[in-house]
């Protein structure tokens, strides 16, 4: 592998996990208004 | 002040007499040092590694049984809510962890004196070149190190989950005292002159720092 | 503006992409490749801030924790759990892209150089935060065990960066930075530190809800288990 393709890897690695940890967070934060949702309307 | 001391001496003297009775902590911790060293000895293959393998090999051994020996130490606590009757008593909760480090210290330093010799022993560690610098370096590093292990002793004694939970706790926190007190060592043993001070600084520092901190938190962290 | 669920209003997320794409294209086109490391040399515009932004994480968790044993308000707790995730992944990010550099300068993808060193021992260092929390039961000695924690292992960091300092460094790699080169580095600053925000806001947002919800639920005498909070992630 050259450098620039170990400097690719590095900025997919270290961005990707940032991003993908961010995108956790928008599905868990869906699953848990569904849950206030349901809840709510249950009462 | 004086009375302060007096009353963490009489926690510390308490934990002792019952340990000398019974003996089960220290004959525990003592063998579980022993079998670590041997384990090591034997996984480097019967070889006969020079000066800072001995810092590291005598560390993972004074570790495990370190933890070991502070898990107990609380343990004993826990017994007909002992923990409970000295909460009541009119002591500052500081002076109850002072006692708890006094044990430990005096436990763990007699437990190095078991480990030590057997370590020297199997793996051939020649300290004449310069006991007391390496008595010294170690002494502080578990003096250190008995300091965050009492006070997250106390800590996890109360959670359910104990096994291999204070020592995950107390390792990170302690790595410093392991990679200074190593670097420290294996200067002394290479009869390098030049005085290691950074290393020396950490060692210092983190016993002062460590030994103020937990005996300031100590008192959120103690409950029956 | 309109809020969403993680409590940022979208303008938000939106400032933070387009610096990252902007920064993303002047590090393609406009950064010099460094003279002696070659173009490998620039994870650093991405590992520093990263790193930087890890420790203002830890100095979160440590604000929180002090504060939570102050005041004994959850809403302390919340935020020094999101901390400490989002301190987790950023060290990650630090010492996988730290990995990936030595690897490609040096040829080995682990020495115990300095800053390698450091970078794992925080990492353990806050690792331990979420496991240790997630093994207490009860919610309020959970957080008092974590707040406690978190104030020693932030008084830990100096030494452990001290302690790491004394391991042999057998490439000492220090660059002088050009005049584009540092303003690459302020550039990526940017998207960075707003992501880490972004993101503990976030993290906490969620908390809050959760916490909120399971107070609800218990006030109405429901069992629901909505403690997907502790854990790693």
């Amino acid at each position: 592998m050259t450098g620039t393709q170990y400097a690719i890897a590095a900025y997919v690695v270290g961005l990707g996990l940032m991003l993908l940890y961010g995108l956790t967070l928008w599905v868990e934060s869906r699953s848990v208004a569904r849950r206030r949702r349901k809840d709510h309307a249950e009462e | 002040m004086i009375r302060a001391a007096k009353q963490s001496l009489l926690i510390a003297a308490k934990d002792l007499r019952i340990e000398s009775r019974s003996r089960q902590t220290i004959s525990l911790v003592v063998v579980l040092g022993i079998l670590v060293v041997t384990v090591l000895g034997l996984g480097l293959g019967g070889q006969r590694p020079g000066g800072p393998a001995a810092t590291a090999v005598l560390w993972v051994a004074y570790l495990f049984s370190g933890v070991l020996c502070f898990e107990k130490t609380m343990a004993v606590e826990r017994q007909d809510g002992a923990l409970a009757g000295l909460l009541l008593a009119p002591l500052d909760r500081g002076v109850i962890y002072l006692g708890k480090l006094l044990s430990n210290v005096v436990l763990m330093f007699a437990v190095a004196g078991v480990i030590t010799p057997v370590g020297i022993l199997f793996f051939g560690f020649d300290l004449s070149k310069a006991p007391l610098g390496f008595f010294a370096i170690m002494g502080m590093s578990m003096l250190g190190f008995a300091a965050v292990g009492t006070l997250f002793a106390a800590m996890v004694s109360s959670s359910r989950l104990q096994g291999g939970l204070l020592a995950m706790v107390v390792f990170p926190i302690t790595l410093p005292l392991v990679i200074a007190s190593t670097q420290l060592t294996s200067r002394l043993y290479q009869g390098d002159e030049t005085w290691n001070g950074s290393a020396f600084a950490v060692l210092i520092a983190f016993d002062a720092i460590f030994l103020v901190v937990s005996w300031l938190a100590f008192e959120w962290v103690i409950e029956p | 503006m309109p809020q969403q669920s993680n409590g940022l209003p979208r303008a938000f997320w939106a400032v933070t992409l387009l610096t990252l794409a902007a920064a993303v294209v002047v590090l393609l086109v406009y950064t010099p490749d460094e003279a002696t490391m070659g173009p490998v040399q620039k994870i650093f515009y991405l590992h520093l801030p990263m790193a930087i932004n890890t420790f203002l994480a830890c100095l979160l968790v440590f604000v929180a924790s002090v504060s939570y044993l102050w005041q004994r308000s959850a809403w302390w707790d919340d935020l020094a759990v999101a901390g400490a995730k989002v301190a987790v992944l950023l060290c990650s990010g630090v010492l996988i892209t730290g990995m990936i550099w030595g690897k490609s300068a040096w040829g080995h993808w682990w020495t115990w150089s300095p800053r390698l060193t450091f970078s794992l021992m925080l990492w353990l260092l806050y690792v331990v935060y979420l496991t240790v929390r997630a093994s207490v039961e009860s919610g309020h000695r959970r957080a008092v065990v974590g707040a406690v924690y978190g104030i020693t292992a932030f008084l830990d960091v100096p030494l452990v960066w001290l302690s790491a300092r004394l391991m042999p460094d057998i490439h000492p790699a220090s660059i002088t930075l050009s005049g584009e080169m540092k303003l690459t580095l302020a550039l990526w600053f940017v998207p960075v530190t707003l992501m880490t925000f972004g993101l503990i806001i976030a993290r906490f947002r969620l908390n809050r809800i959760i916490r909120d919800t399971t107070d609800e639920t218990q006030r109405g005498f429901e069992p629901v288990n909505l403690h997907v909070s502790e854990g790693i992630a």
